[in-house]
């Protein structure tokens, strides 16, 4: 299956703001962030209570916090100028990153709800074949071949093996994606941009995979096993040909 | 002559509703939603940005971080001020406000200050509008028609296991499903 653009762990706890992202980052990955910011008062332009970033090995990895939410995301170390999709294994990005979260000690957090959610892609040679790629992905026909501005998605809720009260969203989503290289120059007085190649396009897959909201906290000793069964699902959509065939079979 | 050079890779799609990606970022700048890359030599930086509807700064997110706040002022006035709120009211309209934020689909709420012991959240729907009074023990909730005036009245006690359950049964919200794009956040 394509590849992942990035992956992405976001905890919603009504007391975010407790947690330091530079701390945070020490205490998953056991080193110093490279950058690492706290803002007293976060405001729209800067709605951050603190983020930090730095790399790990392979990964570059950033943490934010904000009001009620702490995201941590993964993504690609470098850019390539050759490639135009800058891409991380799903599975190899998930294996560093989920026990690093699921074995972290959330006491503490008044947690409403978990989330972890991947966007995958791959290139096409065309807007045409883009669809196709997504159309053949995600097991639907259309009865014309020029179609363009494709997209879908579906959500299909399943209960957790560990608690039948709670339930988590499988969230699917099929999309195009354009790409448009641009290079700058600068340099004795002149400036300018010229697009270096006409638009690219790809195919895009998000797999959000959530716990739907309740009005009740998630204890903190059920953060481990909803984690784990989140990314046991999302990882089986993630390496299926037709994702939603993995969403029929339970 | 020697020229400058720098290079960026623009990814840009409408549709395109990713999470952005963690890219190497000399800047320690937040890397959602924004154009940042990483410097491999003296001469060039390569780039890339990805579209996404994660919006940190979103007005609904800036909307309830601004009420977040209002609260924790309130809260911090000296006592016998009138706009002086009690620290545990104020602390369970913020958790209260946090949980909506993330997890329903509904606008932030404008804040009304009632009295020491309480503060009250308004919604305006249409030709209805609808109070929630945050107490130390309680949640009461009213909806006025503004036209005729009639109230319907619902006393919600924090005394049971599921009153936030039941409260948020009576608000008629639905549960957001995607998280991708639930952000101040919200």
């Amino acid at each position: 299956m394509w590849q992942s653009l990035s992956i992405q762990f976001s905890i919603f706890a009504n007391n975010a703001d407790a947690v330091r992202a530079d701390d945070l980052f020490v205490a998953l990955f056991g080193e110093d962030p490279s950058s690492a910011q706290r803002n007293r008062f976060p405001s729209p332009d800067n709605p951050f209570y603190s983020a930090a970033g730095g790399e790990l090995k392979d990964f570059a990895c950033q943490i934010q916090v904000q009001p009620a939410r702490i995201d941590i995301i993964l993504g690609p170390v470098a850019i390539s100028q050759d490639e135009a999709f800058v891409t991380i294994d799903t599975i190899s990005s998930y294996g560093r990153l989920a026990p690093a979260i699921i074995g972290h000690d959330w006491s503490g957090l008044q947690i409403s709800r978990l989330s972890t959610f991947t966007d995958l892609g791959t290139i096409a040679s065309s807007r045409e074949e883009a669809t196709s790629r997504l159309l053949a992905c995600a097991g639907i026909g259309l009865p014309f071949v020029d179609g363009t501005d494709f997209s879908f998605q579906v959500n299909r809720r399943k209960k957790f093996s560990f608690d039948s009260d709670t339930l988590m969203n499988r969230i699917v989503r099929f999309h195009e994606i354009s790409m448009q290289r641009v290079q700058f120059v600068l340099g004795d007085g002149h400036v300018g941009a010229s697009s270096v190649n006409a638009s690219t396009f790809g195919a895009g897959l998000l797999l959000d995979y959530n716990t739907v909201p309740s009005a009740l906290l998630i204890e903190p000793k059920n953060v481990a096993p909803i984690y784990t069964e989140l990314v046991q699902n999302l990882l089986l959509a993630a390496s299926a040909e037709r994702p939603l065939e993995i969403l029929a079979e339970s | 002559m020697t020229q400058k050079l720098k290079k960026f890779w623009l990814i840009n799609s409408p549709s395109l509703t990713s999470s952005g990606s963690a890219i190497k970022d000399s800047d320690a700048t937040p890397s959602i939603g924004m154009l940042h890359g990483g410097v491999d030599d003296a001469t060039c930086v390569y780039s890339q940005w990805l579209s996404t509807t994660y919006r940190p700064n979103s007005p609904r997110a800036a909307s309830f971080y601004k009420l977040w706040r209002a609260i924790d002022l309130m809260r911090r006035m000296p006592e016998g001020h009138d706009m002086h709120v009690d620290t545990k009211v104020a602390e369970k309209a913020i958790q209260f406000l946090a949980k909506v934020n993330s997890n329903w689909e509904v606008d932030a709420p404008k804040l009304l200050p009632d009295n020491e012991e309480a503060l009250t959240l308004t919604w305006d729907y249409g030709t209805i509008k609808r109070f929630l009074t945050v107490a130390a023990d309680e949640f009461d909730l009213m909806d006025i028609n503004k036209r005729s005036r009639v109230r319907c009245t619902h006393e919600v006690l924090d005394d049971e296991s599921n009153s936030y359950e039941a409260l948020l049964s009576k608000m008629g919200w639905l549960p957001r499903t995607e998280s991708v794009d639930t952000l101040p956040n919200a």
